[in-house]
Formats: C-alpha cells, structure tokens, sequence
C-alpha cells in the first residue's frame, strides 16, 4: 500500500553528527566574535569582527544533517510533519530573500553616496553577516525548529 | 474525529509504545491519535481495527464539524 519509501534520507546516526556540527560551530563562532572584540577593545589587533567562513558552512552542513535524517521510525505523522515544516520553511526563504536583497540594495547605496563607511560601521558588518547566514542556514533553522517543535508537541507526555 | 483507542489500548493492557510497535509506527503518533491531534490514514485506521479486533467504525466517530 501506501508504504514510505526514506531511501533518500540520510541514517539515522547522522542525526547526532549533525547536532555536534551544528553546536561545535555555534560555539566556536561565538567564542571567536567575543574574542577578537575583547583583543580589539583592548587594541591588541584591529579587526572589526573577524568571523572565519568555515563556520557557516559547518553550521549548515550540521543542520542540513539533522533535518535530512531518517527517524528511528519514519511514519506517516512524521512525514506529515516533515512537510508542514518545509511549507514554514519556504515562508522564512522568502522573507530571507527579501530582507537581503533590501539591505543590500539600501547598504550599496549608502556605501555610493559616502554616507557610511563599510568598514567601520558595526552594523554594516552585523547586516551582511545576517545576510550570510540569513538565505540558506536561516531556512534550514526554521525547518529544525518547527520540524522539532512539532514533534516534541506531538510526543511530550508518556501515556 | 473521536476515537476510543485509549480506552481499547486500556482494555488489552497494552502501553503506547507497545501498540506503535505492532502497527509499526512510532509512540509520537500513537499519542497524537489519542489525543485527538492526529487524524490516520485509512491503512493506519485498519492496522488498529486489526490488533483491537474491531471494526474501524467503532474505534472512530466523526463529530459534527467533520
């Protein structure tokens, strides 16, 4: 009958894989961003957010892992909230998409005009940063997130 | 759509993990189908019949709204 084929899924243990990529790089990020600002505020090196592109990629190859991993058991509710999660994830891409192009658009033109200086100004640095992270890894953590968050609601109490 | 598979669940002593494992699916939608969350598919809905010995009209009824 109807049965769920997950060949395209990747094993379950990938799940844990994923869960310490994607919490290795967040700590690592972060520690890094405090660390370099602690050194620059005390004027051992001038660097406004030095932030290594190794990083985002762990991040999302991490979350990507945990999100295309096979359940212990796949079935037809956890297909169903698979796909409720991909259709929150499609909204959050959109708005990604369009917050990105906006800043961008808005950061060039500022940046053309000289009123802003793209490398002293936090938030131009902060902005792109969200950018970055902002298009794929900002979807994929959406999908985590409600595809999680859907199932912890469904499971939450032992009988 | 209600349904009384708690109670049939109850009535054969069975725990949700125990049943999930007979109709090959996992504790999460066992628990949704109780409380109510989850509505299953036509083939779930007679996986259930079979392990209660019951016809799918007595372990689901639709409500009003349905």
């Amino acid at each position: 009958m109807d049965s769920i084929n997950t060949s395209y899924y990747l094993p379950h243990y990938c799940k844990k894989i994923g869960w310490i990529l994607a919490g290795l790089s967040i700590v690592v990020y972060l520690s890094l961003f405090i660390l370099v600002n602690i050194l620059e505020f005390i004027s051992i090196i001038k660097a406004n957010a030095y932030v290594s592109p190794f990083l985002p990629i762990l991040l999302t190859v991490g979350m990507a892992m945990i999100i295309s991993s096979r359940e212990k058991r796949e079935d037809e509710m956890i297909r169903l909230i698979r796909l409720k999660s991909f259709q929150y994830g499609i909204y959050a891409a959109v708005v990604l998409f369009i917050y990105s192009i906006i800043f961008e658009t808005g950061t060039l033109m500022l940046l053309h005009q000289g009123i802003i200086d793209g490398h002293n100004e936090y938030w131009v640095i902060l902005g792109f940063m969200l950018m970055e992270l902002g298009s794929i890894p900002g979807t994929l953590f959406v999908i985590l997130v409600i595809y999680h968050a859907y199932l912890f609601k469904a499971g939450k109490d032992e009988e | 759509m209600k349904n009384n598979i708690r109670l049939e669940r109850a009535r054969l002593d069975l725990t949700q993990g125990e049943l999930a494992d007979r109709i090959d699916v996992s504790r999460q939608t066992i628990h949704a189908i109780e409380k109510g969350k989850y509505a299953p598919s036509t083939v779930l809905a007679l996986k259930l019949s079979r392990v209660f010995d019951k016809p799918v009209g007595e372990l689901f009824e639709l409500e009003p709204n349905d």
